[in-house]
């Protein structure tokens, strides 16, 4: 916390962060209330600064592509999936179909379990916890189908270079479409949810409101572009993957404020589910990888990819050899970070919090330890023999 | 022998221990049922007494700045609010241990000392999460009070007397839920009000404050706000069955009246999203209030035509 | 000192140039940044890179996002080396369904860009990171506090330049990266 007596009149800063219930991942914002009305906000970033941009310099480029992936803990695979994307481009080879249908399933079905846990997320910023506890308990179906099909429930490492690790069989497909299935029932009644319980609307219509003028000015992307009304996806602006052949049916809203964003998010959820039977159902066969020489020609190249939380881009230069010459990433939670803290001003304490979720800021997620015995067999560790092998590892430390 | 009964009053039953276990149990089911309408595990049942016995054995940290007689004191006189209103209420399904004339009016407002308590609390410490929360929390007290005490009126004027004994027979009959639904409806409300239950619990809205005025109790003095706030709900909760739903007669009908109350109580608190502070005084100055003068108005027509 | 083409020279021999038709709006892009460019490379049919004199950086800025063509996605800095004593600073602008980039090279020892704040406000949160990784100066953003960096970081070491050695390193008498 910062300095404790505050004297500048009646004005008072509340910070927020780096450690608070309302974040799951640290970031620092101070308010400036006047009783219960923000007057100024700022935020400081960096305390997960972890220089990524800088370690893939020295990695190759499959090395680089499991680090990316590292760099969020939720939507893991548009990081990888776009520096594998990037390689492709630089190499100037293409992936085969079934390749890149896999990687645009996978897009969709991160997509659901992310705007699941923003759904859970964003209900308990508005002490909404039943919505909270359900919304996570159903986004277990899609983690155990990520676990199902790449063995892991969060990186998936579903991507190689020149194309997928992976391949669906048709026992996992069935599974894959009864997981959508009930995820497509569910999101309905969450759609019903927050559009129509009275006591929610207290909380979000009209809060938050952007239009959708501040939104350009702002450079605003993904949903919360979206719910203001501006027509902003790159999987239907700039086609990637396999989004050519499965198209997307863009969804907007005009309202501007965070029901809009919440109804927005949750027909996006229906959407991921269509596209996820489309695609299960129309897979492509095929190869799954091409061959990409180690060492990429110097070139660069510009990846965009519509991240569950809106537009990720990625710049990338070779120089020749098998490490690139500089990646530089913008996940889409930066230029959303600074419409947020406008957007608070003039509100109530109370609803910064919402605001802020509102945008769905980056939040690292917990893990089950798995231990990988073989490709396809994964073994589950109990608590117990989780602080087992804990306790073990520290005595057998020296 | 009478002192030693007044001591075994105090100490065991209805007050002292018995009110400590019987607070943890309640705490316990109304902590299980919300956790199994949101489709959790819960808690098991010896959650709570694992919590407090924790919190006693753990260092109390008293911040810089604060008064630290008060600091200590605060949590002791809030828990002792509620355990003396144990006394007047019919704990258990007994009668009350005492009885006098106009001892609802006393039991409503040693309910109240919680959240003066609280709010003093809060205000005591220079924290800044603690100085919004104790704000809310009396911001809070003003618009729920009025309300409250309008609602438990309604008995009270029917029966033409303020002994809670004394109302509990009269109106033996008739439910007054089924004459007076307003003011049960607001007296459950209240009560939710009152302990800081969840639509209305933007004081120690976590999301926000972090733990609202108690951010800076840790150890012992958390320990007894927690019981303190355990322990008024076992006394609102019988305080609101005996006045609305026919009295309590024996240990069994306490039983099932109160864990009734606890379960509406739980629904509630499950289905609610949080409040704002200015949506919560909102709601009982603009509902709260003007449905419970209504009742009233009812009530003194509708009596004045009888007799 | 000419700021012309020969900076791009390795960007340039990737693809055929001026055989691949670009798409309309990455073509109209091009045609407004025509006057102010010194070189256009293209690659492929989506991306476009225009390199920019530094004075006619907000002119371009503006030309783009002014005429509703396109908008900032971001602001990547690249370090060309010590050899190359050069910076690139590269602005992309989505335009449709392509990617225009406006390249503009600064010496390294003297890194001063003009901040593009006035055409895209949210522009100021990149050029933080450019002041603060790479130690560009970009003189008149409006907030000029670090946004990234812990507040002990130490003044003029820039993490993200390519000649950059991390303290444990330094501390080293005999660095196995001896690149400075």
């Amino acid at each position: 916390m910062a300095e404790i007596s505050s004297d500048n009149g009646r004005k008072f800063t509340i910070p927020i962060g780096p450690q608070h219930p309302a974040l799951k991942e640290p970031g620092h914002f101070e308010f400036v209330v006047d009783g219960e009305v923000i007057q100024e906000a700022s935020v400081k970033l960096g305390y997960a600064h972890r220089g990524i941009e800088k370690i893939v310099e020295d990695r190759n480029y499959t090395q680089a592509m499991y680090i990316l992936e590292r760099v969020c803990g939720i939507c893991s695979h548009v990081h990888a999936s776009a520096l594998a994307m990037g390689a492709e481009q630089l190499a100037g080879v293409e992936a085969p179909p079934r390749a890149r249908a896999i990687r645009t399933l996978v897009y969709e079905l991160e997509r659901i379990h992310s705007h699941l846990l923003w759904l859970g997320v964003a209900a308990h910023e508005a002490g909404f916890e039943a919505l909270f506890m359900y919304s996570w308990r159903d986004r277990e179906t899609i983690m155990d189908i990520l676990e199902e099909i790449s063995g892991s429930r969060v990186h998936y490492s579903v991507n190689a270079i020149g194309g997928v690790r992976i391949d669906i069989s048709a026992e996992s497909a069935q599974n894959i479409l009864k997981a959508v299935d009930f995820l497509e029932e569910r999101s309905k009644h969450y759609l019903n949810v927050v559009s129509s319980d009275r006591v929610f609307l207290q909380r979000s219509r009209g809060i938050g409101v952007m239009s959708p003028e501040e939104g350009n000015r702002w450079g605003v992307v993904g949903p919360v572009a979206r719910a203001s009304g501006i027509k902003r996806d790159v999987r239907v602006d700039a086609p990637y993957a396999a989004y050519d052949i499965f198209p997307v049916t863009m969804i907007t809203a005009s309202e501007g404020d965070l029901e809009a964003r919440f109804t927005v998010r949750v027909r996006e959820l229906l959407e991921s589910t269509r596209l996820v039977r489309e695609v299960v159902k129309n897979l492509p066969e095929g190869e799954l990888t091409t061959k990409v020489k180690r060492k990429i020609p110097p070139a660069e190249t510009v990846v965009r990819i519509e991240a569950p939380r809106g537009e990720l881009m990625y710049y990338m230069k070779s120089n020749g050899t098998d490490q690139p010459e500089r990646i530089h990433g913008r996940t889409p939670t930066i230029p959303n970070m600074a419409s947020v803290l406008h957007l608070t001003i003039g509100h109530q304490l109370a609803d910064a919090p919402m605001i802020l979720a509102g945008i769905d800021p980056c939040f690292s997620c917990n893990d089950r330890a798995v231990v990988l015995k073989s490709q396809s067999h994964s073994d589950l560790w109990s608590w117990d023999q989780l602080r087992q092998y804990g306790i073990d590892r520290y005595h057998g430390r020296t | 022998m009478d002192v030693l009964r007044q001591l075994l009053i105090i100490a065991i039953f209805p007050g002292g221990i018995f009110m400590l276990l019987i607070g943890l149990v309640y705490a316990w089911i109304n902590g299980k049922l919300i956790a199994r309408l949101q489709n959790r595990v819960g808690p098991r049942w010896f959650q709570p007494f694992a919590d407090m016995l924790k919190l006693i054995t753990k260092e109390e940290i008293v911040p810089e700045g604060t008064n630290k007689l008060l600091f200590e004191l605060l949590p002791i006189v809030a828990l002792a609010g509620p355990m003396t209103a144990a006394l007047y209420v019919p704990m258990a399904g007994l009668r009350p241990s005492s009885s006098f004339q106009g001892d609802l009016i006393v039991t409503i407002y040693l309910l109240s000392l919680m959240t003066l308590c609280t709010g003093f609390a809060g205000a005591n410490t220079r924290d800044r999460f603690s100085t919004i929360g104790a704000t809310r929390a009396l911001t809070q007290l003003f618009s729920y009070e009025a309300p409250f005490l309008l609602a438990l009126l309604g008995p009270a004027i029917v029966a033409g007397t303020w002994q809670i004994s004394e109302i509990i027979t009269t109106n033996q009959g008739l439910w007054l839920v089924v004459t007076q639904p307003i003011s049960f409806v607001i007296a459950i409300i209240g009560l939710m009000g009152k302990l800081e239950m969840h639509p209305f619990d933007a004081p120690e809205a976590k999301t926000e404050i972090v733990a609202g005025a108690l951010t800076e109790y840790s150890g012992r003095g958390l320990a007894l706000f927690k019981v303190g706030h355990y322990v008024e709900l076992v006394i609102g909760l019988t305080l609101v069955a005996a006045l609305f739903l026919g009295g309590l007669a024996n240990p069994l009908m306490f039983l099932l009246k109160t864990l009734g109350l606890l379960l509406g109580i739980s629904f509630l608190e499950a289905l609610m999203t949080r409040l704002r502070i200015d949506q919560t005084v909102g709601l009982w100055w603009r509902y709260g209030s003007v449905l419970a003068l209504l009742q009233l108005v009812i009530l003194v027509i509708w009596s004045t035509l009888v007799s | 000192m000419p700021e012309d083409a020969k900076n791009t020279e390795e960007t340039t021999e990737e693809l055929v140039e001026e055989t691949v038709a670009l798409i309309p709006q990455v073509e109209a892009a091009r045609e407004v940044l025509e006057p102010l460019s010194t070189s256009t490379t293209a690659s492929g049919t989506k991306l476009l890179y225009v390199a920019v004199s530094l004075d006619q950086l907000n002119e371009a800025t503006e030309a783009i996002v002014g005429s509703g063509l396109g908008y900032l996605i971001s602001i990547t800095p690249v370090d060309l080396g010590v050899e190359e004593n050069q910076f690139e600073v590269l602005y992309h602008f989505g335009v449709g369904p392509g990617v225009v980039t406006i390249r503009i090279t600064i010496p390294r020892d003297e890194p001063v860009i003009p901040s593009v704040c006035e055409q895209v406000p949210s522009a100021t949160y990149y050029e933080r990171e450019l002041m603060e990784m790479f130690g560009i100066d970009v003189t008149d953003t409006p907030n000029r506090t670090r946004l990234y960096l812990p507040d002990q970081w130490p003044q003029g070491i820039y993490p993200m330049r390519k000649d950059y050695v991390p303290r444990s390193e330094r501390q080293l008498p005999e660095s196995k990266k001896d690149k400075v």
